[in-house]
């Protein structure tokens, strides 16, 4: 997937996410009685969505690892740092939200563990029942009324006047918070005491007789009322006598009896309380820690993404090629990065065509004075030999025959020397192009060896090499590296001694190597010449001409390989290479 | 039995997306029989009025008495729409209106009566239990009006929830732990 449409996706998720959430929470009274058929599950549905949408990110986190080890396992630029940012990015994530959750679940269970207490629980219902005796006592005192005889007479006596009546009442029943008189068609005819206790003529018939159920005032207040229909008369009055309990009687009876039912509901349901504090908390944690990673891996990549395009063009041009250039669209830290990498990308290549101008020229320069005093060495004992020849000539015929031989011996033999130190000059200079084509390793190096294997006092040994090493190579040349290397190292050994032959795979980034080994027990590079061997026209040997080392080097170079050597004086010296092997594509 | 039941009187509505939905949902939710609670029709006591009364089994019954005593609050609500019949296939009736009416009631421990409230406030008192669970199980008079010529049914379902939690226990009652138990949808036609 690529990077845009992974960040279009993940915002679409999270858009989705919410709308539903939304949508859930805005249709579902409306779609589950819809729904609804014997004993509803709108809890239950509501759990599937979560836990649709839980699974939902749960795949999308998978998938994402599963990606992050593929890149791992096929080791894409980039990768380890990404694994170690999304690594640490769910440490933080987990770090801070799962102790906070097993904090918050914990902290939640164990303050209602210590509020429903069982001693609340005695408590609460000792009030309750200090409550409820109290009303029933209540109850009691105000249905005595209709038993207590002096009560009696003062209701049905209404003649005695109404203003008595209550003065009588109320020296009874000293509680006596109000007192009304209705006639039988509900007309108010009387009242006294508390005029907020008032009743209504339609309420005052409404009532049943005697004690009605209590009620509660907007203010708090609870009043019981006792109706009372005097005598028989056809236009008997109706009596009501209202009561009042304390102002706070109602409510705080109220608050014990829903703490104690609160407190009976969580005893019956404690462990799916419990259970669904953690569900709930889980439902709302869990996706935020799902989206926390998500985010991660989206991050990481935007973190990484121009660190593996400046890796990426850091190879390009340590492998030469300088035309590659970083590319980035947002213009942040990261933009002046890459902007100053390229910047710097250009001056290195101006600067390296300067120095491969410079260095051309410094090695012609080099090259034209060793050539001129090759040359000049075997001038002289020519120039010598002529001037012999023409003196003697010229002041002693009689020897002179005596020295022609010598002399032109000696100009041949140094004109030989020339004729070979120029063709060989020749060589180096007009190295042909290599013509690349896949060659197996070992058919090479058995080729090169098979003209050195019956030197005297010489023992070449040719490990085991693969037959899957096959080199995308020109094959005369690759020869020609081993066999100036095997004439080297068996001039280094006069004596006699070993060589042995040795190839190994390795891997630099990308790209497959073969690493050919060439070890002899010669007598060894000085420290002072080892900077030098490789340098045109440098030889310790009295009939070396110096070139061999460098056509090596150059041929090598031409394979976009390596050389490099180790050596030891008295020991023997071994030569590494590093080929390219074909990459099969 | 189920099926045919709910697909019979959803059926009757025409409403073929909604009955899809319904039967592919309760196939998922519902793999049981359960009816404790149905409604029926009471005579109306008024013209152009509906009341309806829930029937519970007495096991359902009991089960309500006992979560009173035990503190908990019930609810029930009272659903009744009102459709035009209409004679297509694909896009289902009309619901022209929807009214609900919910009480909720109580155990009071201090007065030992059962107490039942509506949404608008009124409170009343039962002492005994017959009379309170026949006032519990009646829904009050839902006024429906005729419209001349029109086609019109009415369907009703209650809803009951035998126990509803007291705070903080109340996030029992958002993951599912309150019972709630409904009716099927009981049709009546009415004529044009």
């Amino acid at each position: 997937m690529r990077k845009d449409t992974f960040q279009a996706a993940f915002l679409g998720l999270l858009f989705m996410y919410l709308a539903l959430i939304v949508l859930v929470l805005l249709f579902s009274a409306r779609l589950i009685p819809d729904l609804s058929r014997g004993y509803t599950t709108q809890g239950w549905i509501l759990l599937i969505l979560a836990l649709f949408f839980l699974l939902f990110l749960l795949g999308m986190v998978v998938l994402n690892i599963l990606r992050l080890f593929r890149d791992r396992y096929s080791r894409k630029p980039g990768v380890r740092f990404k694994v170690r940012l999304v690594g640490f990015f769910i440490l933080i994530s987990a770090v801070s939200s799962i102790p906070q959750g097993v904090l918050s679940v914990s902290f939640l269970n164990s303050t209602v563990n210590t509020i429903f207490h069982p001693s609340l629980r005695e408590a609460l219902e000792g009030g309750l029942s200090i409550a409820i005796t109290y009303y029933d006592e209540k109850i009691e005192h105000i249905r005595s009324i209709g038993r207590n005889r002096f009560a009696q007479q003062v209701l049905e006596r209404p003649d005695r006047g109404t203003s008595r009546a209550w003065n009588d009442l109320r020296s009874l029943y000293p509680d006596l918070s109000a007192y009304q008189v209705f006639s039988l068609r509900g007309v108010p005819l009387f009242f006294a005491g508390n005029t907020a206790l008032s009743l209504e003529g339609p309420a005052a018939l409404s009532a049943p007789e005697g004690l009605s159920p209590r009620e509660t005032k907007s203010g708090g207040v609870t009043i019981l009322r006792f109706k009372q229909v005097i005598g028989t008369d056809p236009n008997r009055p109706i009596v009501i006598l209202s009561f009042t309990l304390p102002e706070s009687f109602d409510r705080n009876a109220e608050r014990i009896t829903t703490t104690l039912n609160t407190f009976t509901q969580l005893e019956q349901h404690r462990a799916q309380f419990n259970a669904t504090v953690i569900i709930v908390y889980s439902f709302f944690a869990f996706p935020l820690l799902l989206l926390s990673i998500l985010v991660s891996f989206l991050l990481s990549d935007e973190i990484i993404r121009p660190i593996v395009n400046i890796e990426e063009a850091t190879r390009r041009v340590a492998e030469g090629d300088f035309s590659y250039r970083i590319l980035s669209r947002s213009r942040d830290d990261l933009f002046h990065l890459a902007e100053s990498f390229n910047r710097m990308v250009t001056e290195l290549e101006k600067s390296r065509r300067t120095l491969v101008q410079t260095e051309k020229v410094t090695a012609w320069q080099e090259i034209a004075q060793q050539l001129a005093h090759e040359i000049k060495n075997p001038l002289t004992p020519i120039k010598l030999s002529a001037e012999r020849l023409l003196k003697k000539y010229q002041e002693d015929r009689e020897h002179f025959e005596r020295i022609l031989q010598s002399s032109v011996e000696t100009i041949l033999k140094e004109t030989n020397s020339l004729d070979k130190l120029l063709k060989e000059f020749k060589d180096f200079s007009r190295l042909p192009t290599p013509v690349m084509r896949p060659v197996p390793l070992k058919l090479i190096i058995e080729e090169a060896v098979q003209g050195y294997r019956y030197t005297p006092r010489i023992r070449i040994t040719v490990d085991p090499i693969p037959d899957s090493f096959i080199l995308m190579a020109d094959a005369d040349q690759i020869r020609q590296i081993f066999t100036n290397l095997l004439t080297n190292s068996i001039e280094a050994m006069p004596e006699g001694g070993d060589i042995r032959i040795r190839a190994d795979l390795v891997k630099k980034g990308n790209t497959r190597y073969c690493r050919i080994l060439v070890a002899d027990t010669g007598v060894g590079i000085s420290d002072e010449y080892k900077n030098l061997v490789f340098n045109p026209y440098f030889t310790t040997k009295a009939q070396g001409t110096g070139l061999g080392l460098s056509i090596v080097e150059r041929i090598i170079f031409d394979h976009k390989g390596q050389i490099w050597f180790e050596s030891e004086q008295g020991k023997g010296t071994t030569f590494f290479i590093d080929l390219p092997l074909e990459s099969g594509e | 039995m189920l099926w045919l039941s709910y697909l019979n009187a959803v059926s009757k509505k025409s409403n073929l997306p909604r009955t899809l939905f319904s039967f592919l949902s309760l196939s998922l939710f519902f793999p049981h029989d359960l009816r404790p609670l149905e409604t029926t029709y009471l005579p109306a006591a008024e013209p152009h009025t509906v009341q309806i009364l829930a029937c519970l089994t007495p096991g359902e019954v009991a089960r309500l008495q006992e979560a009173l005593k035990d503190g908990y609050r019930a609810e029930i609500s009272f659903i009744l729409r009102i459709y035009e019949a209409r004679k297509t296939v694909f896009f289902g009736d009309t619901l022209l209106y929807e009214a609900q009416h919910t009480y909720t009631a109580w155990w009071d421990p201090v007065g030992r009566e059962y107490l039942l409230a509506t949404p608008r406030g009124e409170q009343f008192h039962f002492p005994f239990w017959e009379q309170f669970y026949s006032r519990f199980t009646h829904s009050p008079l839902f006024r429906v009006p005729t419209l001349k010529g029109m086609r019109m049914y009415t369907t009703c379902q209650a809803v009951l929830k035998p126990k509803l939690f007291n705070p903080p226990l109340q996030i029992l009652n958002s993951v599912g732990q309150s019972e709630s138990i409904a009716s099927s949808w009981l049709r009546m036609d009415w004529a044009p």
